[in-house]
């Protein structure tokens, strides 16, 4: 708002009259020449008083000129050849010019007015003297008879250049009278004016667009800006960059990051961008339109452009005095940027705002750490976050920016499931900080980290606490929450109300209340309560049928028809979400294949698969391996080509040109296993695809297509591996490494590129593996790319740095394949940093785990053997190494050190009772070779 | 360093010069306040010779380099080709010459670029930075030098250059093309991290930067 005052209202209201009397000054000596030069002769004896009237006008002495027309008036009015209409005419035009002129605005007005009315008939000057009384009107503040002549004036000269100007100060009159609908009707007026010049429509459309602005139509604003016509004007520039900070702070508040980013685009210095204004007067002279004086209606429109000039230079100093420019712009922008979900471009400006000392305001240092966490939190960058995160602390340990940077080291624990972390932070926080006015958010994250953590009953006392303190439009989301924990407590029917509450809550946004329908649903769907749930479904569709969650909504409905074995159904109701461009489309489309799979409608599957390929090369955007499995199945089971030919050109073209948006092993697997037909039409038509593979390798390479060379020598490898020739296959993939290896290629490529780097010591095999760890924090090869990294950091001497890594993959991939060999190896360094406590926790959780192997479920008991003699737990050290020798007595890599263990526990125990025990239940338990090695004191 | 004294060492000799010699026109000024102008004969021993017409003759002027307070020489667009080679007469008064005619120079170095001839960029900006004195243009040059190092593929160079221009500047106000150049190091260094930070910084700077070209 302060910007669009400041730029559009006017702030001297005087100060703006300047130029109109520098330009009646001007014109008043054309008039003056004209009239003396006409009609001096018919008034001889009037003549002396008459011409030292008009030149004193002439010359700018407007004052004494009017009291010299005054006296003349005096002495001669009645006289019959002044009482004459031919001279009378120039007269009293003249006379209310001076009047004009010399700030005798009542006597002007008076005067012109009569003229107006004495020359019914004159249309020289009409036109002229109406806009000056405008002015004169508008300065006195005279509504009605400002209303009178603008709209006289309008009316009679629709088609003059100067409509624009008058309507131009009418919405400024507006705008001051707070009217903006008027406003933008007058704005709307001039633009639409075709003779007015492209610098002065830009003029209006900014104008007009801080006008909308003002009544809060942001987007409408935003568009007006960006459409200035006229690219090169630098006068867009200005108006844009002035528009800019309040434009993005509006936007952003009314929750559009993507329109706030665009507006944050255009921010500049307002400083450096007031001295620039001047140069721009020279090149809105231009007059719009011709006929009439040019002189004049040149003055009239310089005089408008450099005021409207003025008031923008006026606007940009003041805006760079009201703030800190850097600090302000940057701190909006880094908002913006998090806002718009750009966390990679916010987590650079935060870092060059953080190199640039010289340039940073501590509240923008303060922005810029707060940014790079926060970009590092959503790039899943945890170590990153963690590290800026203790550099604020370490550094800035009094700024006022402490609790948030604290909440936001909560927020990174939390964030990577590390709930013990994240809830002792956010306690410690609540109590560092009872008085912070974000408290009751951080008491609610908290007890949403409850809930997350599994910790449901906990959460719920939480919520019941913190309702009586929240504002009331808090109730809502509360029981909202308070129904996840429910369900999560299996308390199912208090979950439905809870929900059902939600949905049908008068006051609560229409999204949650969404929200609490699609939860309903997915609650109904795991009861399998068909009659609530088509309840339930029947009023979602009829309430929300644009809802955000429409198409989730559909795929749960497609799920409870499948579940039902309404397979029909379930395929009908997936098919129109796969058919759309959303996120769930996916979903829809993966869950049509399962279904056609598990019918075996092999033609559906095929026909499906087909339009899901073609989907995606249409739309350009990265195809899964899914539909390319199901060609293969569909190409294996009727024997008969699954690719159509246009097709196999397209994928071709696509993986030579773009090989990262197709998955290339199944692609080239379907091509391979009937490479016969396929062959046909592929250039060249080589013998077999090995054949292929290799020339298209040495095109990649000549033509430096290292993603295309990268993958095609990945699949060489793979069938060499297939064929039992792993050195091959891994003399290949060290190829790659040497030649593409500093290139990021796929995730697919890159991980297998790590795990060679890896496996073969390359120097930057570590390098390689954070890299792919913080690229693709999404991907599902990650947590074997974590041990491998853990790995390395041990091996490099830190220790702390490795448990902590591996302690990720214990915690967040339970289902992981590469699981038990971490919690394994935690649970191995953890011994050996003498942490046993964590240690016995991890191997709780492994021995609990299912599928174990006999080895790996041996070397788990001998681990936590180790850790109970070590804890004093001695009685279940020997439980658990009798475990691991009398189930796997064959394993000698762990019963041979367990046999060790025993023989080394059983020599600490005093001779006794005890020892006598369990030393009777080894000899009844073991194997006699065992036994035998144990060497018991027979006696 | 400019002599102190005021004494002035002109020599001034008279002689006819027959027809034109070749060289560019200059004009300036002695620390003693005294105004020259004319064609550049030559420079030789510490001495700048001009011919400068006086009355229909050419009057011969020598004057000393170091009494030299400012010069000025006049480059317009469009440059010639033979422009390059004028210049190298010039080069010892490259200490001497004025903003004006240093920004004039640095605008036909760019055009060098543009017309892909990078080894001369290289010679030239690094002549211009040598010459001392207005910081603005002399960082021009040398980022027009670190430009020329990137496109002649003198990589090790490059990075030397870099890391001297870097430290003198902060990242939010580095300009445009130190950024591009600082990308393409590390891209070539094989650190995404570096060279997607400082290739996307041009346009998260305020102002914002929008072209892309190294």
């Amino acid at each position: 708002m302060t910007v669009f005052r400041s730029c559009s209202v006017d702030p001297h209201p005087k100060k703006w009259a300047n130029p109109m009397k520098r330009l009646l000054k001007m014109l008043s000596f054309l008039i003056v020449t004209q009239a003396v030069g006409t009609s001096l002769a018919a008034v001889l004896p009037l003549r002396n008083q008459w011409k030292q009237a008009c030149r004193d006008l002439a010359a700018g002495r407007a004052a004494v000129s009017l009291e010299r027309f005054r006296e003349f008036n005096h002495w001669y009015g009645e006289e019959p050849d002044v009482r004459d209409p031919g001279f009378r005419e120039g007269w009293i035009r003249l006379w209310g010019l001076a009047a004009l002129e010399a700030g005798a605005l009542g006597e002007a007005a008076g005067l012109l007015e009569r003229w107006l009315e004495e020359n019914p008939d004159q249309e020289r000057y009409r036109a002229f003297l109406r806009f000056q009384l405008i002015g004169i009107h508008q300065a006195m503040g005279s509504t009605g008879a400002l209303n009178s002549h603008r709209e006289q004036f309008l009316e009679a000269y629709p088609n003059l250049p100067e409509c624009a100007l008058v309507r131009w100060n009418w919405a400024d009159e507006a705008i001051q009278a707070g009217n903006h609908e008027l406003a933008e009707r007058q704005l709307r007026s001039v633009i639409s004016l075709e003779s007015l010049p492209a610098p002065g429509k830009s003029l209006a459309r900014a104008a007009l667009a801080l006008v909308e602005m003002a009544r809060g139509a942001d987007e409408s604003a935003m568009r007006l800006l960006m459409e200035l016509p006229g690219r090169q004007n630098r006068l867009i520039r200005f108006w844009q960059a002035l528009a800019a900070p309040a434009l993005a702070q509006q936007l952003l508040a009314a929750g559009k990051p993507e329109e706030a980013l665009k507006a944050s685009g255009w921010f500049e210095f307002p400083r450096e961008l007031a001295h620039e204004v001047g140069t721009l007067q020279l090149r809105l002279r231009a007059t719009p339109g011709s006929g009439g004086p040019t002189a004049i209606r040149e003055g009239i429109w310089r005089a408008h452009w450099s005021t409207r000039l003025e008031r923008l230079r006026w606007s940009l100093t003041r805006q760079s005095e009201e703030m800190d420019p850097a600090a302000s712009l940057y701190a909006l922008r880094l908002q913006a940027l998090l806002g718009a979900k750009r966390s990679k471009q916010a987590s650079i400006l935060g870092e060059a705002i953080l190199l640039s000392p010289r340039q940073t305001h501590p509240g923008l240092r303060a922005a810029a750490y707060k940014s790079v966490i926060e970009a590092a939190i959503a790039l899943k960058q945890w170590d990153k976050a963690e590290a800026f995160s203790s550099q604020f602390l370490q550094r800035h340990p009094d700024d006022p920016a402490l609790p948030d940077i604290l909440f936001l080291t909560a927020r990174t624990a939390a964030a990577r499931n590390d709930w013990n972390s994240a809830l002792s932070q956010m306690e410690m926080l609540l109590q560092a900080f009872p008085e912070n006015r974000s408290r009751p958010s951080w008491q609610m994250l908290q007890a949403d980290w409850l809930l997350q953590s599994g910790q449901p009953e906990e959460a719920m006392a939480r919520y019941s606490s913190i309702k009586p303190q929240c504002p009331l439009s808090w109730t809502a989301f509360i029981d909202f929450q308070q129904g996840r924990c429910q369900e999560a407590l299996g308390n199912w029917d208090k979950a439905a109300a809870l929900y059902a509450s939600v949905k049908e809550h008068e006051t609560a946004v229409a999204s949650l209340r969404e929200f609490a329908a699609t939860s309903l649903l997915k609650l109904h769907l795991r009861t399998m309560n068909t009659e609530a749930f088509v309840s339930v479904l029947e009023d979602y569709r009829r309430k929300w049928q644009e809802g955000i969650q429409r198409a989730m909504v559909e795929n749960i409905a497609g799920m409870f028809h499948q579940r039902s074995g309404d397979l029909a159904l379930a395929i009908s109701t997936f098919s129109a979400v796969a058919s759309g461009a959303v996120p769930e489309a996916e979903f829809a489309r993966n869950q049509l294949s399962q279904l056609y799979r598990e019918i075996h409608d092999m033609e559906n599957l095929h026909k499906h698969a087909l339009a899901w390929i073609e989907s995606g090369l249409l739309s350009g955007t990265q195809i899964p391996e899914t539909p390319f499995a199901d060609c293969l199945l569909y190409q294996e089971n009727r024997l008969e080509p699954a690719l159509p030919d246009p097709l196999v050109a397209s994928l071709m073209d696509t993986l030579f040109g773009r090989t990262s948006r197709l998955p290339v092993d199944p692609c080239l697997d379907i091509l391979g296993r009937n490479w016969p037909h396929y062959r046909d039409f592929i250039a060249g038509k080589p013998d077999s695809l090995g054949q292929w593979l290799q020339s298209v390798i040495e095109d990649a390479r000549k033509e430096a297509n290292w993603p295309a060379f990268a993958a095609f020598q990945l699949y060489a490898a793979r069938l060499l591996d297939a064929r039992g020739r792993e050195d091959s296959a891994d003399t290949r993939r060290i190829e790659v490494l040497q030649e593409a290896g500093h290139l990021r290629l796929g995730e697919n490529t890159d991980f297998v590129l790590c795990l060679t780097a890896d496996s073969y010591d390359f120097p930057d095999a570590a390098d390689k593996l954070t890299t792919f760890i913080a690229a693709y924090p999404d991907s599902p090869h990650l947590p074997v790319a974590v041990v491998r990294s853990a790995r390395r950091e041990r091996l490099s001497g830190n220790p702390a740095t490795a448990r902590k890594r591996l302690g990720e993959v214990v915690r967040n991939w339970p289902d992981a394949d590469v699981f038990t060999e971490a919690a394994l190896l935690y649970s191995t360094w953890a011994m050996t940093d003498d942490l046993h406590g964590e240690a016995a926790t991890t191997l709780a959780i492994l021995l609990d785990t299912p599928g174990l192997t006999a080895s790996e479920t041996a070397e788990a008991l001998l681990l936590r053997a180790r850790c109970d003699f070590h804890s004093g737990n001695v009685d279940r050290g020997f439980l658990s190494c009798l475990r691991l020798l009398t189930l796997y007595p064959d394993l000698n890599d762990t019963t041979a050190p367990a046999l060790v263990l025993l023989k080394e526990q059983l020599g600490k125990l005093p001779d006794g009772k005890e020892l006598d025990q369990i030393e009777e239940k080894l000899r009844h338990g073991l194997q006699p070779q065992h036994v035998a090695q144990l060497d018991f004191n027979e006696a | 360093m400019k002599p102190e004294h005021h004494t002035i060492f002109i020599i001034m000799v008279m002689v006819i010069v027959q027809g034109t010699l070749p060289g560019m026109e200059i004009e300036g000024q002695t620390v003693s306040g005294m105004e020259f102008s004319g064609r550049i004969r030559s420079i030789q021993s510490g001495v700048l010779h001009l011919s400068s017409p006086d009355g229909g003759r050419d009057l011969a002027i020598g004057i000393p380099m170091d009494s030299l307070a400012f010069a000025r020489i006049d480059i317009r667009k469009p440059h010639d080709a033979d422009l390059a080679n004028r210049l190298e007469t010039v080069v010892p008064l490259l200490p001497a010459l004025d903003q004006q005619t240093r920004a004039a120079l640095l605008e036909w170095i760019r055009s060098l670029g543009e017309a892909g001839d990078w080894p001369g960029v290289y010679l030239w900006a690094g002549r211009l930075m040598k010459a001392g004195e207005y910081p603005e243009i002399r960082n021009a040059a040398a980022l027009l030098e670190a430009q020329a190092l990137h496109k002649m593929g003198l990589h090790r160079e490059l990075g030397l250059k870099l890391a001297s221009l870097n430290e003198g500047i902060e990242p939010l106000e580095a300009p445009p093309l130190l950024c591009r150049l600082n990308a393409a190091f590390w891209k070539q260094e094989g650190d995404p991290e570096k060279a997607i930070f400082w290739k996307e910084l041009p346009r998260l700077q305020i102002p914002s930067h929008t072209d892309t070209q190294p």
